[in-house]
């Protein structure tokens, strides 16, 4: 295995030489055989092509017909109009949360001016469907909800500030989760009531008001909050439509009319696209919180055998797992994943999602994203479908309208935790269960979706193709393609993604069958760094496969920056570190700017099903409580980490045996 | 300054009246008719709410006696609260006044979309606020990577190598540094630039000829040349095109004026003393 990196190209200025010249001979050649592949124009003869193509006139980045730059954007963000965003002191309408993603200046629920360093592309708001708006209702004391002793002691407990207030919005929370709202007062704030359907005509309209095909898309969708007894089986639910099909519905939700029971939801799904003609899809989130049934490997939640129904249905609604987010990151966990040394990232393995039951370890194989795509693999051994075979992207899951996933600009899991001294050591939750602490929230997620065009439709069908990946905030560019016939070649020349889509699948798909005289799937995978972030440490490829003897997991170590090499066990040599904590600083002194590489699976059988997928880490940088243990002039509490080493996860490539 | 007025006096006007009759449904809703002081009258409608309440809470309607001790609860704080009232408790609370002024924020906010512009009051707001409308820059351009820190003389050497016609494909290829960056973008607007190549890239070329390899130009990753393929310059479209925009970004103008209005004219009513040496006036316009 070979590095690559761009910083030792520019030094070694004497080998490029020669493999320039093979490059560009080879970009010539592919310049040619792409339009003619790519297009239903039938075939040009050799005259036609020398004509067209009249040597540096020709401009191989006009019409190219695959994307350019990954579309950045959230796909889960949370605004007043969320009961528990809004319990714990959320003001900001959907207009403020756009505004701030497109890039404005806008004012805090707390009042601190804040902007993104650099804009998003597009924004999903998801808004909890079960009692969306209540918590506006709540604490502007509307007098037909006072009568419920319920919301008048939580309005009490909001009026009164301060602790009453953390106190009221636990309980409204905890009532919600625990399903002991008064079904009287929540049948005002769901499906069925005109008031539901006038606020969702104005989420609809707001999302309109703010869509700017190819500059900015506004995505309609809401969060379906599933809670089986505080184990989350939440979905974050997209339409690809505009408000003619949205305004034809009203949001699904987990208590009545609606059910917590995903097949439930798939109907809903089913019936969206009956009635509408539209497009829609779902994407679960925080495995992590499930307690063990996101993700069942025989038995659904409520006891009920996975069938084949099960599995088609999710598969087909469900492309997406969102891996990382404010609540933790469940891509993989040390448990699980023992000999892969970057598991333990936003690690949350306390509890359920309010803490109401203790994690177990029997309960983390229902959990974790890797662990799944294998399950996924099992599955469709026995039951013909995979239904987890799903693409991987990050999002924020803020509860602030604020869509800041950036570690040195960072606004907390809701308005409760914006920036202030003792975010880091207050409890999020605490239980008999367990506790988790302010500081183990994470400034993370982000997706990066490989769109052509910045429109609603586009990025929509990006999504279910699965050409997509998620990072924990930085925006790395990220390219992985599958295929047999890549070669160094195709990563060195100028193009390496026209060579890409040309010889092999994208992020998301699946192989195509498998050449009679190929020996194993070669992967082209390559990343640059954050334009104005950290330097990369290493690509790694992860590999999931299954045979005679169930289901098993690699993680390969494909390029890394200077001149390390794996170790007697295997593993490659930490980068090092250039943090300083005290100052929440650090430099692109180690690491590259740029890592690739061209990858044979070593230990490929073709009788085995797999996957693959990209993992790529940076070098370390600062944590958000660093940054907050610098400027607010405090000492970082002990025991909290100040540092970290943020990465990216792409959709795998499948491999099925014989397709 | 006299057609500003004038052109603020109707909305005012609707935007009062309208927070004012929501305010009143919103009173006859929550309260009994009001009596004289000493009398307190328990509509049937109030005793009906009182049960739902209980019913809400209990999952079953109140029995008599519970009815009866819900009434007397009522009667109990509703004498409790004049008797407040009556010696001035409600003065000088925190929670209340903050109520209260949630309150009367709350209506100037649902006043405001009641609001429709005058005619030719949108094109009006649509030429003042012309900046906030704009569509930005755009930019396509190709470009070629010669490291983080490249001799001046490979820099010259690779802009004749370009920009004369004559160019052997060895001679191209032996140019620039091999790297992941995108060999161009497409027509993009100046976040999509920077978002690839780093804060401040998209302003050097800017400026540069459109059809010409041109440099060095410096982005987060080293040092370029470029070559402009397309520039399209920033552009307003024209009111018809975005007239719900122009109308959403009246009404929050709107709103913010007019509620600084009304609070101006409340503020009016009074004299406000400060005592040291806070200027009252300084924070304010």
């Amino acid at each position: 295995m070979k590095t690559v990196t761009s910083s030792e190209g520019d030094r070694d200025m004497t080998a490029p030489r020669t493999v320039h010249c093979l490059v560009m001979t080879f970009v010539m050649a592919a310049m040619t055989a792409l339009p003619a592949a790519a297009q239903d124009a039938g075939t040009p003869n050799k005259g036609a092509l020398s004509d067209a193509y009249t040597g540096k006139a020709y401009s191989p980045y006009a019409g190219r017909d695959y994307p350019e730059r990954p579309l950045w954007g959230d796909s889960h963000l949370h605004t007043a109009l969320s009961m528990d965003a809004g319990v714990f002191g959320n003001r900001l309408a959907p207009r403020e949360a756009y505004r701030f993603a497109r890039g404005e200046e806008v004012t805090s629920s707390t009042g601190r001016r804040l902007r993104l360093s650099r804009p998003l592309d597009w924004l999903v708001i998801a808004d909890h469907s079960d009692g969306m708006g209540l918590a506006g209702d709540v604490i502007a004391g509307k007098s037909s909800l006072m009568a419920y002793e319920q919301a008048a002691r939580w309005h009490a407990g909001i009026e009164e500030g301060g602790d009453a207030a953390v106190q009221a919005s636990l309980d409204l929370i905890g009532a919600f989760s625990q399903g002991t709202v008064d079904p009287e007062m929540m049948a005002q704030y769901s499906p069925g009531s005109k008031s539901y359907k006038n606020l969702w005509e104005r989420v609809v309209a707001e999302a309109e008001a703010f869509n700017d095909p190819g500059r900015f898309t506004a995505f309609i969708g809401f969060e379906w909050t599933s809670l089986i007894k505080g184990n989350n089986m939440h979905r974050v639910v997209i339409m690809r439509d505009g408000p003619v099909r949205a305004r034809q519905v009203v949001p699904y939700t987990m208590g009545a009319p609606g059910s917590p029971d995903p097949r439930d939801l798939w109907k809903y799904l089913t019936n969206y696209e009956e009635k509408t003609g539209g497009e829609i899809l779902a994407i679960p989130h925080n495995a992590n919180l499930a307690n063990g049934i996101m993700f069942p490997l025989e038995a659904q939640w409520n006891g009920k055998k996975l069938d084949e129904t099960y599995v088609t249905q999710r598969d087909k609604w469900e492309p997406l797992y969102e891996a990382t987010q404010i609540k933790g990151d469940s891509e993989a966990h040390p448990y699980l994943s023992p000999e892969d040394e970057f598991a333990d990232y936003g690690t949350w393995d306390v509890g359920n999602l309010d803490l109401s039951e203790a994690k177990t370890k029997d309960m983390l194989a229902g959990e974790y994203a890797r662990e799944a795509l294998k399950r996924g693999l099992e599955i469709e051994a026995r039951l013909g479908t995979n239904p987890y075979k799903f693409g991987l992207i990050g999002a924020t899951d803020s509860h602030t309208s604020l869509a800041s996933a950036e570690e040195e600009n960072w606004f907390g899991k809701h308005a409760g935790y914006e920036p202030k001294p003792d975010r880091m050591t207050h409890p999020m939750f605490k239980t008999e269960a367990g506790t988790i602490e302010g500081h183990m929230q994470l400034a993370s997620g982000l997706a990066g979706v490989w769109a052509r065009e910045n429109t609603r439709e586009a990025i929509f069908d990006a999504l279910m193709r699965k050409e997509v990946y998620g990072t924990t905030g930085p925006r790395m560019h990220v390219r992985f393609f599958g295929g047999w016939e890549f070669t160094p070649q195709d990563l060195h020349s100028r193009t390496p993604a026209a060579s890409g889509y040309l010889k092999g699948a994208p992020m998301g798909g699946d192989l195509r069958a498998m050449p009679k005289d190929a020996k194993a799937p070669v992967f082209m995978a390559y990343a640059l760094r954050d334009p104005v972030g950290a330097n990369l440490d290493r690509i790694q490829i992860v590999k999931g496969w299954r045979d005679a003897d169930g289901t098993h997991e690699k993680v390969y170590d494909v390029a890394w920056s200077g001149d390390r090499t794996a170790g007697a066990d295997g593993k490659l040599p930490a980068v090092g570190s250039t943090v300083d904590i005290a100052n929440a600083s650090w430099s692109n002194a180690i690491g590259a700017a740029s890592l690739g590489e061209v990858w044979t699976d070593p230990d490929f059988d073709a009788a085995q099903k797999a996957f693959y997928y990209a993992r790529v880490i940076e070098i370390p940088t600062p944590r958000w409580t660093a940054y907050d243990a610098f400027r607010f002039g405090i000492a970082l509490p002990e025991g909290v980490a100040g540092s970290h080493q943020e990465r990216a996860y792409t959709s795998p490539i499948w491999y099925t045996p014989g397709s | 300054m006299n057609l500003v007025w004038r052109l603020l006096r109707e909305p005012l006007f609707q935007f009062l009246v309208g927070g004012g009759l929501l305010f009143a449904l919103y009173t006859a809703q929550s309260d009994d008719a009001p009596g004289p002081a000493n009398e307190i009258v328990l509509g049937a409608d109030r005793i009906e709410l009182l049960a739902k309440g209980f019913e809400a809470a209990w999952r079953r309607p109140p029995s008599d006696d519970e009815r009866r001790a819900l009434i007397d609860d009522h009667i109990r704080e509703e004498i409790y609260y004049r008797e407040a009232l009556a010696l001035g408790l409600d003065r000088n609370d925190t929670i209340i006044r903050r109520r209260l002024r949630q309150k009367m924020e709350f209506f100037s906010d649902v006043g405001a979309d009641l609001l429709t512009p005058a005619p030719g009051e949108l094109e009006a707001h649509y030429l003042v606020r012309e900046e906030a409308f704009r569509h930005g820059p755009q930019l396509a351009f190709e470009q070629l990577y010669l490291g983080e820190a490249p001799e001046s003389g490979t820099i010259e050497r690779s802009l004749r190598a370009f920009q004369s016609n004559a160019v052997a494909d060895e001679e191209i290829s032996s140019l620039g540094v091999r790297t992941l960056l995108p060999p161009g973008l497409g027509l993009s607007p100046p976040e999509a630039v920077d978002g690839v190549f780093g804060s401040g890239f998209f302003d050097q070329l800017a400026e540069l000829p459109v059809g010409v390899w041109t440099g060095p130009v410096q982005s987060s990753y080293g040092v370029h040349l470029v070559r402009i393929v397309e520039r399209v310059p920033a552009r307003t479209p024209p009111l018809e095109e975005i007239r719900d925009a122009v109308l959403k970004d009246w009404r929050v103008v709107k709103a913010q004026r007019l509620r600084e209005l009304h609070f101006e004219r409340l503020r009016e009513r009074y004299v406000i003393e400060i005592e040291g040496t806070v200027d009252p006036a300084a924070g304010e316009r």
